[in-house]
């Protein structure tokens, strides 16, 4: 078929494609641009790494995603994910946590945590129910002890054996690299590596 | 009448085939031309059969004790006096198909008794065709029923729960009057806890349940087919919604159970010589799984997850010689992610396999030479499932659309009956399905086609097709009525998100009353449907069947029926 044939199917599917978007089922991936779902296919190709990037990084948006698609039963889903998660559940990654002050010790499992919400949470609950967690401007999170008013730093140490500020790199990277945890006063955090640049 | 008995039966043949042809798809579904052929047959056994009992039967024994009044006046006229009851229900016997079954009912009265008095099994396709009192009327001495509820692509949760398809006005019915049924079988059917208690006490013979894509039970439910049915030999439970409370259902079972010898929890363990399924192990090491399939020589089907990849595929292509089924399942449903098979591992498959006939193939990619390739190597298939996980994706080498690859799948396998397709499609495509698929009997599209004239080519070429579903596909209203007649052929047609109005639904439900035409809107009311009638509103979802019960009584209120 000629590129030309092919030009006009677009259009004639264009005019009709209408209807893709009405029904919410778009085809198009988390930030691509609002042309037709039908021009993004023909030109897509696998080798296209903006098409793969996001996929891979984090679940695609709810736009990307098509409802019954891929035709494959939802027990069979169900049942893959479950077998899948019963496998990652066997890999954990247990790293000392250490707060300034505290008399001793705990262990978290950052493999069990999506994210650095989570993980700060976790932190929170498992030290002191008086924590609150606050974010700042920049993205810097910090986790105030409500009673004393003391500001703890969520620091790390990597696998070079730098302590590093939580939360600076993706979530999947901090826990491939992270080590041990250290809750370390504010008053102490200052002489910390340097932020990533964005 | 100077008429022998042997010219007056091919006379009734020759007549009845008439009839049947005008008859179309009522009442018994008889498809058209197909009862020349079994009409001649069934005429050939009865004329060789007198041949060689003419000397006996002068006497004329006419027992036929369980036949109506009618039938036996009809059998003093005189048409059917030499062939006793026995007989005739002996030749039927040589007749196990459904669709033989139904063609010499159509001959006569007498025909029509002793086949419904005899048979032995019942398919029923679509639970809506047909009233279950009707079927348990009319074969009350059946013993395995077969019975279909929703659409296939409820699979894939495009229709809308609560739609219905309920298992118990089946067993109620068959609990009334078919006591000596033994075995059930369901598919995508919603079965309550309370009727499958029904079932386990009202069939003493019973010893087989299968339920595969069903829900609405739980193992309370099975719990009572453990306790009651004395007689279980076979128990197979695939791919069901069920509600799990405790295990304690197994322990159901009697002591003295000592008949079951089939349990299948949707998962096959054992031997591996007919059948493996894989599909459930995401886990399993490529290589330790290769090295597996590499021993099961005579492997004749095989279900695996595509972590197998393209090099797996081609230990099976040389080691599974005798490979009939294949299926490849993806291990990542995300429509722009990776996968481990592509086409290469497909084309393998085809050169080391000749025997495959069944293929269910789930990949990235494909392009239209390996498809070339494939038909050419593997004319046999006759069910071929392609889905190429990103909706609309060409051929990843030329950015062509997929038609010359599924048109050579079409062209070189004379035998196709299933077909799934997939990637970038255009109106040729179907094209290429009208003109070369003269048995496909299932079409699923999905993401395909430019314009009407696509689903015409289908619609018109297509003599065998039962069942169509079509999804995200621009087709309208002018392919919806292009061939209306076609609809009474076919078990089923599904149109979901396509170009097809309200208004071109109604023209349909006016022109054909023997359909049911389901219009499936999960959020509108069908008042906002009206309200718009001038703007032509879109159909969401439409079904449409032939059926002789009339419009269901059991529908929700998201659904309309025309």
């Amino acid at each position: 078929m000629s590129v030309e044939t092919e030009r006009s199917s677009t259009a004639s599917s264009a005019a009709s494609g209408l209807d893709f978007e009405d029904t919410a089922l778009t085809l198009r991936l988390p930030g691509s641009s609002s042309s037709s779902s039908d021009t993004d296919r023909k030109r897509a190709s696998t080798t296209d790494p903006d098409r793969r990037a996001p996929a891979t990084e984090s679940p695609p948006s709810p736009k990307a995603r098509v409802v019954g698609w891929p035709p494959v039963r939802e027990f069979r889903k169900n049942a893959l994910a479950a077998a899948a998660a019963a496998a990652a559940s066997s890999k954990a990654k247990f790293v000392k946590v250490a707060v300034d002050g505290a008399p001793y010790l705990r262990k978290v499992d950052l493999e069990a945590y999506p994210g650095y919400d989570q993980l700060l949470a976790a932190l929170q609950d498992k030290f002191f129910s008086h924590f609150t967690i606050r974010k700042l401007r920049n993205e810097e999170m910090k986790l105030v002890d409500a009673v004393s008013g003391t500001e703890y730093v969520p620091t790390y140490e990597d696998k070079d054996g730098d302590w590093m500020l939580v939360g600076d790199v993706p979530w999947k990277m901090f826990v491939e690299t992270c080590q041990r945890l250290r809750l370390m006063k504010s008053s102490e955090a200052v002489n910390l590596a340097p932020r990533a640049a964005r | 009448m100077g008429f022998g008995p042997g010219r007056s039966q091919s006379f009734f043949l020759v007549l009845a085939a008439a009839r049947s042809e005008k008859l179309g798809g009522r009442g018994s579904h008889v498809q058209i031309g197909y009862e020349w052929q079994m009409c001649f047959f069934v005429c050939l056994l009865i004329s060789c059969w007198f041949l060689g009992e003419r000397n006996n039967l002068e006497t004329g024994r006419k027992r036929i004790p369980s036949c109506s009044s009618s039938s036996k006046a009809v059998l003093g006229e005189g048409t059917m006096t030499y062939f006793p009851e026995e007989v005739v229900e002996h030749i039927f016997s040589f007749l196990p198909a459904q669709r033989d079954r139904n063609t010499v009912s159509l001959v006569c009265k007498v025909w029509y008794e002793i086949e419904r008095l005899s048979r032995r099994s019942v398919f029923v396709g679509n639970c809506y065709a047909v009233r279950a009192e009707r079927v348990a009327l009319r074969f009350p001495n059946v013993r395995a029923l077969t019975v279909k509820g929703k659409p296939h692509f409820a699979d894939f949760n495009l229709v809308p729960p609560d739609w219905g398809g309920y298992a118990g006005p089946w067993i109620e019915a068959a609990a009334r009057g078919c006591v000596g049924l033994e075995e059930l079988r369901m598919k995508r059917m919603v079965v309550s806890d309370e009727s499958l208690e029904l079932l386990s006490r009202s069939f003493p013979r019973f010893r087989a349940l299968v339920l595969i894509s069903c829900e609405g039970f739980s193992t309370d439910g099975l719990a009572a087919i453990a306790s009651h049915c004395k007689l279980l030999s076979e128990l197979d439970l695939q791919e069901n919604e069920v509600e799990d409370r405790g295990p304690r259902w197994l322990s159901c079972f009697p002591d003295s159970c000592t008949s079951l010898v089939s349990l299948n929890f949707a998962c096959i363990k054992g031997e591996v010589n007919a059948g493996l399924n894989l599909s459930y192990a995401p886990t399993l090491d490529a290589s330790d799984l290769t090295k597996m399939i590499s021993r099961c020589v005579k492997l004749q089907r095989l279900w695996v997850l595509d972590c197998i990849s393209d090099k797996g595929l081609q230990v099976v292509a040389s080691s599974c010689k005798d490979l009939q089924e294949l299926r490849v399942f993806p291990s990542d449903f995300y429509v722009a992610g990776y996968s481990a098979v592509t086409e290469e591992g497909l084309v393998a498959i085809s050169l080391g396999c000749p025997k495959l006939n069944s293929l269910l193939y789930f990949c990235h990619q494909m392009t239209n030479a390996a498809l070339i390739t494939v038909a050419k190597n593997c004319p046999n298939f006759t069910r071929f499932r392609l889905c190429i996980l990103e909706p609309g994706k060409p051929d990843v080498m030329t950015n062509q659309p997929l038609d010359e690859g599924f048109g050579a799948i079409v062209r070189e396998c004379k035998g196709l009956r299933r077909l799934s397709i997939s990637g970038l499609l255009t109106d040729k495509v179907f094209m290429y399905i009208g003109k070369y698929a003269k048995q496909l009997e299932m079409l699923s599209i999905a993401f395909a086609g430019d314009s009407d004239k696509g689903m015409m080519h289908v619609m018109n070429g297509c003599k065998n097709l039962r069942k169509l579903e079509i999804r995200d596909s621009p087709f309208g209203d002018a392919a919806l009525l292009g061939n209306v007649a076609k609809y009474e052929t076919m078990r089923s047609l599904w149109m979901s998100s396509c170009n097809v109005t309200l208004k071109g639904c109604q023209v349909l439900a006016s022109k054909m009353p023997m359909l049911n035409i389901e219009v499936i809107n999960e959020w509108d009311g069908c008042n906002e449907m009206e309200e718009n009638h001038g703007e032509l509103p879109k159909v969401e979802k439409l079904y449409v069947y032939r059926t002789t019960a009339g419009a269901r009584d059991d529908a929700p209120n998201f659904v309309k029926i025309l």
